[in-house]
């Protein structure tokens, strides 16, 4: 029998600090639906049909690549478990990755609701403070620079979660003060 | 009708795999003795690749 992705996302969120889930329930941030669609589709449809307008083709093609979505018009996260990002993985691999990818997203709920636009405003800097690998990520994965402290977050609140179910729950010793800053004020 | 707010999604670099992105967390975890807890399945545990569904 395989591993449901569902099981694991709500594995990935009865392991976040209660305090977060208490957090993202109290902005409407504890949905989530897997699903093997397209997302940028996918969610043009639902947008429609709850008739809370339509998205550009242009940002339908850019969600299409996506392996997750926080949708804030609709407070749901989509996880396309379908993506060819996501074959051939091994049980551990795909708890992994798909873990990875839906605390992701929740840290895109939590920053969406709650970074300020100063922050908003400084995501170059942000992205220049984090380790080189990162950064790379961020600016080579076709984000917005307005988008920058968001994937920021994103990035980092997943990272952070991977260490906690080591038991690690202090600063890693890799990410700069400013950075774990910015992560706790916006997302805890 | 408001415009829509955006959707925020995770995506990789043209090019880039989930693969690339354990790596990069392994560099970062190896340096607090911690690791990309992965990797470890038996093969009788693998996905069917999407394209054999």
């Amino acid at each position: 029998m395989g591993i449901e992705a569902n099981d694991i996302v709500r594995r990935a969120w009865r392991d976040l600090p209660p305090r977060d889930r208490v957090l993202l329930e109290a902005i409407c941030a504890d949905q989530w639906k897997v699903c093997k669609r397209e997302l940028g589709t996918y969610t043009d449809e639902l947008l429609r049909s709850a008739d809370r307008g339509s998205l550009s083709a242009e940002e339908i093609a850019r969600a299409n690549d996506a392996l997750a979505l926080w949708v804030p018009e609709l407070r749901v996260m989509l996880i396309n478990d379908g993506h060819p990002a996501f074959d051939g993985l091994d049980g551990p691999t795909l708890t992994y990755d798909l873990s990875r990818v839906a605390w992701h997203e929740w840290g895109h709920a939590l920053s969406l609701d709650r970074a300020g636009e100063e922050d908003i405003a400084a995501g170059e800097r942000y992205v220049e403070l984090l380790p080189e690998g990162l950064a790379k990520l961020v600016r080579q994965a076709g984000y917005r620079r307005r988008e920058y402290t968001h994937e920021v977050v994103a990035e980092i609140y997943a990272i952070l979660m991977i260490r906690r179910r080591q038991g690690k729950t202090e600063r890693p010793p890799w990410l700069h003060p400013e950075v774990y800053e910015l992560v706790r004020r916006v997302a805890g | 009708m408001k415009p829509v707010k955006l959707p925020a999604g995770y995506r990789l670099p043209k090019g880039a795999t989930m693969a690339d992105v354990r790596r990069l967390d392994q560099e970062l975890l190896a340096s607090e003795g911690l690791e990309v807890q992965a990797h470890k399945a038996k093969e009788s545990q693998r996905r069917t690749p999407r394209e054999e569904k």
